[in-house]
């Protein structure tokens, strides 16, 4: 455990929708909540202790180019990269990094005309094969809002939905 | 299963629709009202006023001078968006309080109302309805049944959540199941207990069953139904029911709109989202994305 660590100093750091958050203190809590279709990306870098979380929306910026380049952070294929650069930032390395991911949440219809979290999860999967990304975890899919949490202390990541948490 | 009287008596005890969102709502649909109408409309309102001039003043519009007037606010916002703050203003004072039995802050309600709303005024545009001004109202005031039965829904002290997992069940479903109504039924006593327009009254009543809507009012129904989907799908102010609903493929087919202009009125929409969650919700001020677990 980090020195710096004290339990009783925890503090969050809150990641709105179409927004990315890098911290190194080790008493952060890097937190995103109501992540339906939108998908989160948590990095964290357990020898630097980094940590690093995107809420992007949507799968791509060509959708909106405009957008883009005011809010990158609320597409896949503009956002993701950003976060990997910021990380880069604090001398994170790429095969250093734990990559898990969460969302990407459904509604019921029958022809997949809603099914933005499929799409926002096929575009980042097609990233990281481009990219030699692996991912460590996921919890995707399914009529869930989802509520994201990675304490900057350990790389701990939780998930919670429905009244109920899991550790990812 | 509660008694038609007592929701009767609930709605009863709500307060009012604000007489600015009836005022403001005729001043919309009158092609004629001007701008000394407008400034008359909103003047007396204080909260309202100082709202206006807070938007007017914000980042997202950048201006050298600060806006002092009603007057000055209208120049720099445009007409619409006066209209549309004012509505806002007046509808989210009925969103005060927690709302009981769903699991979501008065903040997130807000947010998914608003959210509702921008949305289906974008989508009424996009299938080239006429006044897409008007159908921001109408998203609005989509879900105002949930103020009055939340609190039976919290009484019966089931666990909703519990229902919600075990199964393809909807949140709407369980509300039948547990008070023998729901939201959307409640939502048709609300609307004509104020004596609103039957746009409203339909709006209110079939978003969940668009298909079974007066013809005539069915488009408006069908967008409103999108809108409020496209909303929860992206997360604004999810309830204890998360995403387990369920869209109607025949408003789909009817609207003829794809997943692709879906996603961009979702991403160019955030920011006026933001805004008005920023400048006219529950709690002003307070954290814009607040938490239900």
């Amino acid at each position: 455990m980090n020195p710096a660590y004290d339990e009783g100093r925890l503090y969050s750091i809150i990641v709105d929708i179409a927004d990315l958050k890098v911290s190194d203190d080790p008493n952060a809590v890097i937190i995103t909540h109501a992540l339906g279709s939108c998908i989160a990306v948590i990095l964290y870098d357990p020898t630097r202790r980094v940590g690093g979380m995107i809420h992007y929306m949507l799968p791509l910026s060509s959708t909106s180019p405009e957008k883009a380049q005011q809010k990158p952070a609320m597409f896949a294929d503009t956002g993701v990269p950003l976060l990997f650069e910021e990380m880069y930032k604090y001398g994170c390395k790429k095969q250093d990094l734990i990559v898990k991911i969460a969302g990407g949440g459904k509604l019921w219809e029958d022809k997949g005309t809603f099914e933005i979290g499929k799409r926002n999860y096929t575009v980042l999967r097609k990233i990281f094969w481009k990219n030699s990304i692996m991912i460590t975890a996921e919890d995707v899919g399914g009529p869930k809002s989802r509520t994201a949490r990675l304490y900057l202390a350990d790389g701990r990541t939780t998930i919670s939905s429905r009244g109920e948490e899991l550790v990812l | 299963m509660i008694r038609h009287e007592e929701i009767l008596d609930r709605i009863k005890v709500l307060p009012g629709l604000p007489d600015s969102v009836v005022r403001l709502s005729a001043l919309m649909r009158d092609k004629h009202a001007d701008i000394d109408e407008l400034e008359k409309a909103v003047r007396p309102d204080a909260t309202l006023t100082a709202n206006l001039l807070r938007v007017a003043n914000s980042a997202l519009y950048k201006r050298s001078k600060t806006v002092e007037s009603v007057r000055q606010a209208l120049t720099v916002l445009g007409e619409k968006r006066v209209y549309q703050m004012a509505l806002a203003d007046s509808v989210s004072r009925l969103f005060q309080d927690t709302l009981p039995g769903y699991g979501v802050s008065a903040r997130q309600f807000w947010m998914h109302n608003a959210a509702v709303a921008v949305f289906s005024e974008r989508l009424a545009h996009l299938v080239s309805l006429p006044n897409p001004e008007m159908v921001f109202t109408l998203g609005l005031l989509h879900d105002i049944g949930k103020l009055v039965i939340g609190a039976f829904l919290a009484d019966t002290g089931e666990n909703l959540t519990q229902q919600l997992k075990s199964g393809s069940v909807t949140l709407l479903e369980i509300e039948q199941r547990v008070l023998g109504t729901d939201h959307a039924e409640v939502g048709e006593l609300v609307t004509r207990h104020w004596t609103l327009p039957e746009t409203i009254v339909a709006v209110t009543r079939w978003h969940h069953a668009p298909q079974n809507a007066p013809e005539d009012l069915r488009p408006l129904v069908d967008v409103v139904h999108l809108a409020d989907s496209l909303s929860t799908s992206i997360g604004f102010g999810s309830d204890i029911g998360e995403l387990a609903r369920r869209v109607t493929q025949s408003s789909i087919d009817r609207l003829h709109v794809t997943t692709t202009q879906l996603e961009r009125i979702a991403g160019e929409t955030l920011e006026q989202i933001l805004e008005m969650n920023e400048f006219s919700g529950p709690n002003q001020g307070g954290p814009q994305w607040d938490t239900m677990s």
